[in-house]
């Protein structure tokens, strides 16, 4: 699929040492593992005690109010589709393209975004607080004659981010279905040979199978890549459809999209580092793997950095005195210490990746990709709270701050996320074993592997 | 009328297992070149080589792939266009029916739908799910490192199959026998 | 891999070094200069009918001087992906420089007419940054400033492109021009320079940043600020991409012709042509989307000092431009956009060229656009007749360029060798491997 066979930087292993490395992945638990299992167990407790204290007193025990009504749980929202924006460029546009380096890490990639749409899947239901009613966003015949707004980028919204998770899944789904037939294989009788045996839909590797499977994939590929621009693109909608200072400009998507495969890289990479150290499989993720998507992250960094440049400047030179207001409030009014951070983590700190040093080396690539992390955690808070706790009249401006609360939904949020990831991790294999043979040089007689 | 299953149950045939890629094509192409069928080859991963000799063409899940798109442009627009019009209000300033808006609702349907198409057809076209696992001639080891090549024979040229298995370095020739699994 | 059998190194550079040109044919002297002086007339009759001079002038240079670096993105995005498809297509999209001089002209010509019809040239008081922005010395050095540090970086990278293909032995002794002596000043050993020219490669790729901000600098200055008015912070965007789209479907173009007539089918065959096809129909998505994300956000919010420009271009059905609009979205969208869904199209030369030069012209008009309505005053309830003139200066002027810059690019190739033999990965693809 990849045609890439037999590049040295991926390693040269034989199918088998492959199969063995990535299914004695899915072996008993460590203790470790045990221990960050209990710990996310418990951030989602703090999360779901919080949702369920919200559900029960109201909307108001966080922090949304005037002017401030989108607030942490947007922010949260579009963090985590951001994050979600990684694995399908990884998966379909890597691919697409032939890049080498796609096939050790797009497995762990492909079920962080599964995982982190399922995440901010959840913050539109936070967000309404009346979570029995959300079902009024989708189109379904109903006795009073009554249809959502598809004028509105909200329910554009639902319906990219429906189509995301759903697309997403499918080609996820498709893409486990060899490693599946794999593991299927390689288990001992018993009940979980036989529920492996259900999902790997009778994958034996025959070539009609192949050649259907390579043609749909090609496709998947080739509707993911669209989708995956358009989503991130329908989210910056939600804010640029506005006529709010700071929000209603014409860069958001491309702006947005950068940003999200920004963020998502930086999540992968952060996934990958501890991952390849605990499965022992340095020798599948190599430093090349990594510093390839550090590479990547310093180019969208950048864009992310013009992207800054050009609203400041646009706000200079257009003269609008809402816009200039704004872009003056961000770096030295209530919220310029979240302003700073994002600058310095998103568009000043991974410049550093242009010193080889330290993008070939485990702790730079881990820091700075947690840095950016964070940074990209707080450009949407900049871009959210900032905006409209500061628009047209003067009269109207307040403060917003998270409560409590949207604290423990937050880190609940997280808690949500790595569980799942770390729950897949030892059921399915994290890294494509078809893919990574493929990418080897095959066997041949004359003795190559 | 026997069932597609139900005939390759009672075929003949031979299993050859083999453990290099390039010996399997070539047994391939020799297999091809006197006559004998070549029932089907199992490989843990892609091989474009086999496959140009075996499944040369292009997989039709495409033309689903478009039936699915279209519908879902279609559909879509269809739908925030009828929806509008059944009350006739202007919201947000916005004419009620204009093809602008409803372009991001159409576009998502294109991609769900056609995805959707997509995958139905990858599961018809390639017979997914279960109905022919397991083959007669699948070995588990076919999804680690080897490769399966399964030859449907007749009585009258099962010796010289068996022979061109083994001139190829086949590690080992398992006879599949007609009638029953 | 491509098609055709593989060589020795020795075989290869060969191979490269008989199809490289040797002198530029009569036939295509006489088009360029055919196309050149049709350039001149385009301008002439520009003038003649007023401020559409200017216009042509402004379209015609925007487009060149983007196109000038263009070629030399498509080879530092290759430097910095270690991409193989489009190794072949490397010297072909660097020798896009030569469309820097005549950029240079057009520039300087613009720079000195300023007065006459920069809109803001005359204005009392502008609001904004605008004030400072748009002062005729800041506008002039910006614009200078901004060419002179992106085509210096540009020239720098192909410079060292062409001193790698000169530290082999075959090509300084075919090549001893004046170019090919100016970049082979100096080599003492040839293979450690090579490695040297490829690691100066990789440090000047990340240039590219430079590219954004000139493009921004020039889209501003010299499209969006023609009506002061308006703003839109994706325009140098969009700028940009417009350029490398339409770059890589003169390339595609380029590729095709030269296919023929120089024998370079073996290195650039079907393969690769639908391999640039593909990579073609990505841009045509971006651009697409740069597009639609202005489009939409601008007519969502209805915000009167945005709506104006798009209004006046594409839906006041008063005024004659919104149907030249529709053309121009059928040319860099629709058209590429089903017509290279087809592998067929891909593959077939003649079909991907066609493809490739409505492309060019979606982009062209694209500009036209953006730039005649805000110079030319065109009287409400004219038809579109009033077009005709100003169009056609701006087409002959653009191809005035076009060929002028060809007769620069025929004679560019004949000094240096037409693949870069010296790149190391073009080997790897085309010739043995080193035992």
């Amino acid at each position: 699929m990849s045609g890439a066979a037999g590049d040295d930087r991926l390693g040269r292993f034989p199918y088998a040492e492959i199969d063995r490395a990535i299914l004695s992945t899915l072996g008993r638990p460590g203790k470790i593992y045990t221990a960050i299992l209990a710990f996310c167990f418990l951030l989602v407790g703090i999360g779901a005690f919080s949702w369920a204290y919200l559900i029960a007193t109201g909307i108001g025990v966080a922090g949304v109010s005037n002017p401030v009504g989108w607030g942490s749980f947007i922010v949260n929202l579009v963090f985590w589709i951001g994050i979600g924006h990684a694995g399908t460029l990884i998966s379909a546009v890597l691919f697409l393209l032939r890049v080498p380096w796609r096939t050790a890490i797009f497995r762990a990639a492909e079920a962080s975004t599964i995982f982190a749409v399922a995440t901010a899947g959840l913050f539109p239901l936070i967000h309404v607080g009346r979570v029995w009613v959300v079902h009024y966003m989708i189109p379904y015949p109903n006795g009073r004659e009554l249809w959502p707004n598809f004028r509105s980028p909200l329910e554009w919204d639902l319906l990219a981010i429906s189509t995301y998770l759903t697309v997403s899944a499918i080609f996820f789904f498709v893409g486990l279905v060899p490693d599946i037939a794999a593991a299927r294989d390689r288990a001992a009788p018993g009940l979980r040979k036989e529920i492996l045996k259900f999902a790997s839909l009778g994958w034996m590797g025959s070539q009609g199978q192949w050649k259907h499977y390579l043609g749909a994939y090609v496709l998947f590929a080739g509707l993911a890549t669209p989708l995956v621009v358009s989503v991130h693109s329908v989210v910056s909608w939600d804010f640029a459809m506005s006529v709010v200072p700071g929000w209603h400009t014409t860069i958001f998507a491309p702006y947005f999209v950068a940003g999200a495969i920004l963020s998502g890289l930086a999540m992968v990479i952060c996934i990958l580092i501890p991952l390849r150290r605990a499965f022992r499989v340095e020798h599948l993720i190599r430093m090349y793997h990594l510093e390839s998507m550090a590479k990547l992250l310093l180019v969208t960094s950048l864009v992310v950095g013009y992207a800054y440049a050009v609203e400041f400047f646009i706000a200079w030179y257009s003269g609008s005195p809402y816009e200039q207001a704004i872009f003056v409030y961000r770096p030295t009014g209530d919220y310029a210490v979240q302003f700073w951070i994002m600058v310095a983590c998103n568009a000043v700190i991974p410049l550093s990746f242009f010193v080889e040093k330290v993008r070939t080396s485990l702790w730079g690539l881990f820091i700075v990709a947690a840095l950016v992390n964070v940074g990209m955690w707080f450009e949407r808070y900049n871009i959210i709270v900032s905006s409209l706790s500061h628009e047209f009249m003067p009269h109207t401006w307040g403060l917003y701050d998270l409560t409590i609360v949207e604290w423990g939904i937050l880190v609940g949020s997280f808690g949500w996320f790595f569980l799942l990831l770390l729950g897949f991790f030892k059921v399915l294999p994290a890294i494509s074993i078809a893919e990574v043979k493929e990418s080897m040089p095959e066997p041949r007689r004359e003795g190559e592997s | 009328m026997r069932l597609p299953w139900q005939r390759a149950r009672s075929e003949r045939g031979l299993l050859g297992v083999f453990e290099h890629h390039d010996a399997l094509v070539e047994c391939i192409e020799a297999a091809l070149e006197s006559g004998i069928e070549v029932r089907d080859a199992y490989t843990p991963t892609p091989s474009h080589e086999v496959q140009r000799l075996m499944k040369p063409g292009k997989s039709p899940v495409r033309f689903l792939t478009f039936a699915g798109g279209i519908s879902g442009l279609a559909g879509g627009l269809a739908l925030a266009l009828w929806s509008s019009g059944v009350w006739d209000l202007v919201v947000a300033g916005k004419p009620v029916m204009h093809v602008i808006p409803f372009m991001v609702v159409g576009f998502e349907l294109t991609i769900l739908f056609g995805a959707g198409a997509t995958f139905l057809g990858l599961l018809v076209f390639s017979r997914l799910p279960w109905v022919w696992f397991p083959a007669r001639a699948y070995r588990e080891e076919f999804s680690n490192d080897r490769f399966g090549l399964w030859l449907a024979t007749t009585r009258g040229n099962e010796d010289e199959a068996r022979s061109l298995l083994e001139r190829h370095g086949a590690l080992s020739v398992e006879e599949l026998g007609g009638g029953g699994g | 891999m491509d098609e055709g059998t593989r060589m020795s190194r020795t075989q290869l550079v060969e191979a490269v070094l008989e199809a490289s040109p040797r002198g530029v044919s009569v036939q295509s002297r006489g088009i360029g200069i055919g196309l050149a002086v049709a350039g001149v007339a385009g301008i002439g009759l520009g003038f003649a009918g007023g401020a559409a001079g200017w216009v042509s002038l402004l379209v015609a240079t925007s487009l060149v001087i983007g196109l000038a670096a263009a070629g030399v993105v498509f080879s530092a995005i290759f430097q910095l992906t270690g991409a193989r498809w489009g190794r072949p297509y490397r010297r072909l999209a660097e020798a896009g420089v030569v469309l820097m001089p005549i950029g240079l002209v057009g520039i300087v010509v613009l720079l000195l007419g300023g007065q006459a019809y920069l809109p803001w040239a005359h204005a009392h008081h502008l609001p904004g940054g605008k004030e400072i922005w748009l002062t005729r010395g800041f506008w002039d050095a910006r614009i200078l400033l901004s060419l002179a540090a992106s085509w210096g970086l540009c020239l720098a990278f192909v410079y060292y492109s062409l001193r790698r293909d000169f530290c082999v032995a075959q090509v300084s002794a075919r090549f001893g021009g004046w170019l090919g002596r100016l970049v082979s000043r100096g080599i003492s050993d040839p293979e450690r320079e090579r490695a040297r020219c490829d690691a100066r490669m990789s440090l000047l790729a990340p240039m590219l940043v430079t590219f954004a901000l000139m493009f921004t600098v020039l889209a501003v200055d010299l499209v969006m600020s023609l009506e002061p008015d308006w703003f839109s912070t994706l325009f140098g965007g969009w700028f940009f991409i417009g350029h490398v789209f339409s770059g890589l479907a003169i390339l595609g173009i380029v590729g095709i012709l030269l296919g023929r007539s120089l024998g370079i089918d073996r290195f650039i065959g079907t393969k690769r042509r639908a391999d640039l096809a593909t990579v073609l129909f990505g841009f045509c998505l971006v651009t697409t989307d740069f597009f639609w994300s202005q489009y939409l956000t601008i007519w969502y919010a209805n915000l009167p000092e945005e709506t104006g420009w798009i209004i006046e271009r594409t839906i006041d059905p008063s005024l004659p431009w919104s149907s030249l609009s529709w053309v121009t979205l059928l040319a860099f969208f629709a058209i590429p956009f089903i017509a290279l869904l087809f592998r067929k199209v891909k593959e077939t030369a003649p079909l991907l060229a066609a493809v490739a030069v409505v492309v060019v012209v979606g982009i062209f008009l694209a500009r036209f656009l953006e730039i005649a309505p805000a110079l030319l005053d065109v009287q409400p309830g004219s038809g579109t007749g009033v077009l005709a003139l100003p169009l056609l200066s701006a087409v002959l002027t653009f191809a005035g360029f076009l060929g002028g810059g060809m007769l620069l690019y025929q004679q560019f190739l004949t000094w240096v060798p037409v693949m870069p033999v010296g790149d190391d990965v073009f080997r790897r693809e085309f010739g043995e491997e080193e035992p």
